[in-house]
């Protein structure tokens, strides 16, 4: 028990105003990145799809592109869960005692 | 050329009960207004600024997507504006270019206004811009 108390103290310090929200994905975060992502990859099948069907080759070339772009977002937005999942799996060094407590 | 309408001439296209590349671009087209709408709600609520910044730049890159696509439909898909001037057009442009703002013009601000006849729109930036 006794060496629980300088971790608290640095958790004190650490609980200090913020300047800015910390680079977390809250709850709300979740669900919005769950949402854009099956929109983009619905986006990315369908303009895919479509590009296969038109006989225009300027109109599939834009379709094309429009695909790529959407699986640009997508990885984007996947990166950010993939962050979120390192992190979790990798603790930080900070102490985290909010399970324990 | 009031009246002229903004048109290219239409693409030979097959016209069939199924989807044609006319009807694929449309498709498109309606996709990205829903995706940008949904990304509209979705950049208010993102909880801190990396996530915010890239859903902000996915938001505007899908909305150049939009044009994109706009831009396509006049070219090929036999889309037309028509340009007709309502009207009372003349009419509400006068109205807006002066008699609007007349009633804000106050002594400090009197230069910004000049030359600003164009537009009450452009006016308005102008006042708030201070």
């Amino acid at each position: 028990m006794q060496q629980q108390h300088p971790s608290q103290q640095m958790m004190n310090q650490n609980q200090q105003v913020m300047s800015e929200p910390p680079a977390r994905l809250t709850v709300k975060d979740h669900l919005y990145l769950e949402d854009m992502l099956s929109w983009n990859l619905n986006a990315v099948k369908k303009a895919h799809f479509f590009a296969g069907q038109c006989q225009d080759p300027e109109i599939k070339q834009a379709i094309e592109k429009m695909a790529m772009t959407h699986q640009q977002h997508y990885q984007k937005l996947l990166g950010h869960l993939q962050n979120e999942m390192s992190r979790q799996i990798q603790p930080p060094s900070q102490p985290q005692m909010g399970g324990m407590q | 050329m009031a009246g002229t309408k903004i048109k290219n001439p239409e693409t030979q296209l097959p016209k069939t009960p199924q989807m044609n590349d006319r009807d694929f671009i449309n498709d498109c087209l309606m996709t990205e207004k829903y995706l940008t709408s949904a990304y509209a709600v979705a950049v208010h609520e993102m909880s801190h600024q990396d996530l915010y910044r890239d859903v902000l730049s996915i938001y505007e890159e899908t909305e150049n997507v939009s044009a994109s696509c706009i831009i396509l439909c006049l070219k090929k898909a036999g889309t037309d504006w028509k340009p007709k001037i309502p009207k009372n057009s003349r009419k509400l442009t006068s109205n807006f270019s002066s008699t609007k703002l007349n009633s804000f013009r106050m002594e400090p601000y009197n230069n910004l206004f000049k030359g600003q006849q164009e537009g009450a729109h452009r006016g308005t930036f102008y006042f708030f811009g201070l």
